[in-house]
């Protein structure tokens, strides 16, 4: 069963939207979304929330419609919004009591421990957290109610890397528990690397590639060229050519159609998650 | 819904219930001489001023969003604690304000006294027809902008200020002696069991109407 299933979802501003997107994230996995600020991360995040009302489209919580079965669709999802927490003048403690009143499933005791291993302290008031306090106290929120379906806006924005570190090892651990699904945006690839099992790209409010990890390492390759062949920028298996000091870089997603194309000692390496967006997001 | 309530309470407002009886009770010891009108037009304007304080806070409305509760199901839930606010609000400043031993304006001090049934209902009126412009309205408002609230919340109250100051000036209209008015001709209109029941009823219509226009409108907005 899909965790999450989004078909053909639309949504407009005056001068955005979201085009398209088509997603599906199967129970188990975690799925890494990248994109430059402003692709549609958040927005999409908000849509799948129903804080934003979709134009057109379909979105499935574990088969559950996110509008017409909005409880139960929520009764699954822990969410992570970009701006956490909100009211500075309360305490952590009035906060959770007033977070927890809303979930059957509130489990106490993970959450005193993750605020131990966080070392926050439960009567401090939310304004007196710096960024990276807030988003460890989020998360411990949003992980204590035993959702299935982890929904985390740029959880690692504007951390520092010990306070990263320890977020991505929070993560890591939840992901022990294979029924729960991770969908996790960020604009840093290198959270994603070694954890992510799908990488999807958005860009400009399109979804301009979704592969799991194992496709990406199989077939999925950077390529040193000092020219292009003829018309090898037309194939669809060519995903971004960017020109470099000795000719060009190109990423290919199926190496191995291309390969008769090429010259014999062309060099080829897999890329990592920073190397695809580089070659297929456009720039400004 | 409950679990809203609670939440509602436990999050806000159960600290304006604090700031509200400080506020009534200035208008109060500011005007001295005052008659019913203080209780009937400045308590709603200050519950409405707690409301208002309240629905500012739009990251608690997004948290609630991201709950598995519905959103009518939310709407609702404000509707009702709301009105739970106001109630408790009205309870807790009559307790506060004999308590203190403050001289009560003619209108409460005969509604302590008598249970005056017709005092009940205009008072209910009056919150209801509070109730009614002002969450229709500041649903609309919701992420459009704090300011809009903030200004409107203080020019209800620039408004029940330069009033009053005109009132003791002998300089302004007597709306006072409107409502008066109006109170007499509806104890002519109250005069039989049946009319109570009638003006309970069309008070719950009016409030489920408002509440279900306060449903329509949060269910469409975007956050």
């Amino acid at each position: 069963m899909n965790a999450l299933q989004i078909n053909a979802l639309t949504k407009s501003f005056s001068k955005f939207s979201l085009e398209n997107i088509n997603l599906e994230l199967p129970q188990g996995y975690i799925m890494g979304l990248v994109g430059k600020n402003g692709a549609g991360k958040t927005t999409l995040f908000k849509t799948i929330m129903n804080h934003l009302l979709k134009d057109h489209g379909d979105i499935q919580i574990y088969g559950y419609d996110h509008q017409k079965d909005e409880v139960q669709a929520k009764s699954r999802i822990a969410y992570l919004s970009d701006d956490p927490i909100g009211i500075g003048e309360m305490s952590l403690k009035t906060h959770k009591d007033a977070f927890a009143v809303g979930y059957p499933t509130w489990d106490e005791a993970k959450f005193q421990v993750l605020l131990n291993r966080f070392k926050l302290n439960q009567k401090a008031k939310v304004k007196t957290l710096s960024k990276g306090m807030k988003v460890k106290f989020g998360i411990s929120l949003a992980l204590s109610h035993n959702a299935q379906l982890i929904l985390l806006d740029e959880p690692t924005a504007g951390l520092d890397p010990v306070a990263r570190n320890e977020v991505m090892g929070l993560l890591q651990e939840e992901l022990q528990d294979e029924s729960k699904s991770i969908l996790f945006s960020t604009h840093v690839t290198s959270d994603l690397e070694g954890i992510a099992d799908y990488l999807t790209i958005i860009d400009q409010g399109h979804i301009i590639m979704s592969e799991t990890g194992e496709t990406i390492n199989d077939n999925w390759r950077i390529l040193k060229l000092e020219d292009l062949p003829a018309g090898i920028s037309s194939l669809d298996v060519v995903k971004g050519i960017k020109p470099t000091s000795f000719g060009y870089s190109l990423l290919t997603s199926d190496f191995g159609k291309l390969q008769e194309r090429l010259p014999a000692d062309t060099t080829s390496e897999t890329p990592n998650y920073a190397d695809i967006m580089i070659h297929m997001v456009k720039g400004e | 819904m409950l679990s809203v309530i609670k939440r509602d309470w436990m999050l806000i407002r159960q600290k304006y219930l604090f700031l509200m009886p400080v506020l009534s009770m200035s208008l109060i010891l500011l005007f001295p001489k005052g008659d019913e009108g203080y209780f009937i037009i400045g308590v709603p304007v200050v519950f409405i001023f707690s409301v208002f304080i309240f629905i500012q806070d739009d990251n608690s409305l997004r948290q609630l969003l991201s709950m598995p509760i519905s959103r009518a199901g939310i709407a609702r839930a404000r509707f009702l604690s709301g009105w739970v606010f106001m109630s408790a609000g009205l309870v807790y400043i009559v307790v506060l304000g004999f308590g203190l031993g403050l001289v009560y304006p003619s209108a409460l001090t005969a509604f302590i006294r008598h249970l005056d049934l017709l005092t009940l209902f205009t008072y209910l009126w009056v919150l209801s027809a509070m109730a009614f412009i002002a969450y229709p309205v500041l649903f609309l408002f919701i992420g459009k902008g704090v300011q809009a609230l903030v200004a409107f919340t203080l020019g209800m109250n620039v408004l029940l200020g330069v009033y009053f100051l005109m009132r003791f000036n002998a300089a302004g209209p007597d709306i006072f002696e409107i409502l008066k008015s109006l109170i007499m001709s509806l104890q002519k209109y109250h005069s039989s069991p049946l009319n109570y029941v009638a003006s309970a009823l069309t008070l719950l219509i009016v409030n489920s109407i408002n509440m279900k226009l306060c449903e329509w409108i949060f269910t469409r907005k975007e956050f």
